[in-house]
């Protein structure tokens, strides 16, 4: 069987029609996404609270 | 009026609404992209991290799910993107990996801008075939993955097989080729070899 190959011009000239997948929901994986961040970022700044060099 | 725009047009005229819905430029296989959620509490096993987010058909949804996820350079750190073929399990225990080796290459953090024209060139190459140019080996390429670190990233092309060592040399020159004309010094190889018992050799540059 034949294999598909786009080169990446083709697949860069096709951006224009992106049709969103089915079964996926951007919104859903974007929320985790910067939940997480968010949690990270806090504790981060927790951290450098507690055990950062000097007082800033 | 030129073939390709007839072609174009009486491809129009004939797909309904609806039928413009479905794919128009098939790949040659499925991918899932898949993302490791970095681990928040210490209950959440690996598994429970990783998770398949997309699954793709064709280049119209290769670009749908690429709009509208974030981009790799701004994931917080421990996460990763992978994208792979079918329904393979970004892990060393999935049968399609388990014999299989991969090509890395570490990537500092002070070349941000880069990661993320860097992740999108892989991917298309993954998604248009284009790491392999051989049709009798292709699908040698099981995946594609971006490890994002604090203070560097990864990236990585995992293959079905170690003994193909013609096959593995191409996807590693055409990986290294490929990270080269986006970072502005030429990245050397080097092959280290892997400790680890269960995982294959790991081949890395730099
Ligand atoms: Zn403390
Ligand atoms: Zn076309």
């Amino acid at each position: 069987m034949a294999v598909i190959r786009y080169t990446e011009e083709e697949l860069l000239e096709l951006q224009p029609l992106a049709v969103v997948p089915k079964d996926f929901d951007p919104k859903e994986f974007n929320d985790l996404v910067s939940k997480v961040s968010e949690i990270l970022a806090l504790r981060e700044e927790e951290y450098e609270k507690h055990h950062g060099f000097g007082n800033r | 009026m030129s073939v390709e725009e007839v072609t174009q047009k009486t491809e129009q005229i004939d797909l309904s609404a609806d039928q413009k819905q479905t794919v128009k430029h098939p790949l040659n296989t499925e991918w899932t992209l898949w993302y490791t959620k970095p681990q928040i509490d210490p209950s959440e096993d690996w598994s429970s991290l990783l998770r398949p987010i997309a699954k793709i058909s064709s280049v119209e949804e290769f670009w749908g799910f690429y709009s509208c996820i974030p981009r790799a350079s701004t994931l917080p750190p421990k996460s990763d993107y992978h994208l792979f073929r079918n329904d393979i399990r970004p892990e060393w225990e999935d049968p399609a990996n388990s014999k299989g080796g991969k090509w890395s290459v570490f990537i500092s953090d002070s070349k941000k801008p880069v990661l993320d024209e860097l992740w999108l060139k892989l991917m298309l190459s993954a998604i248009g075939e284009l790491l392999e140019e051989d049709d009798s080996v292709a699908q040698e390429v099981n995946g594609v993955v971006f490890n994002c670190k604090k203070k560097a990233c990864k990236f990585g092309i995992w293959t079905k097989s170690l003994d193909n060592e013609e096959t593995l040399k191409k996807i590693g020159l055409k990986f290294k080729n490929l990270v080269d004309t986006k970072l502005s010094t030429p990245v050397n190889e080097e092959q280290q070899q892997n400790s680890h018992p269960r995982k294959p050799e790991e081949i890395v540059f730099q």
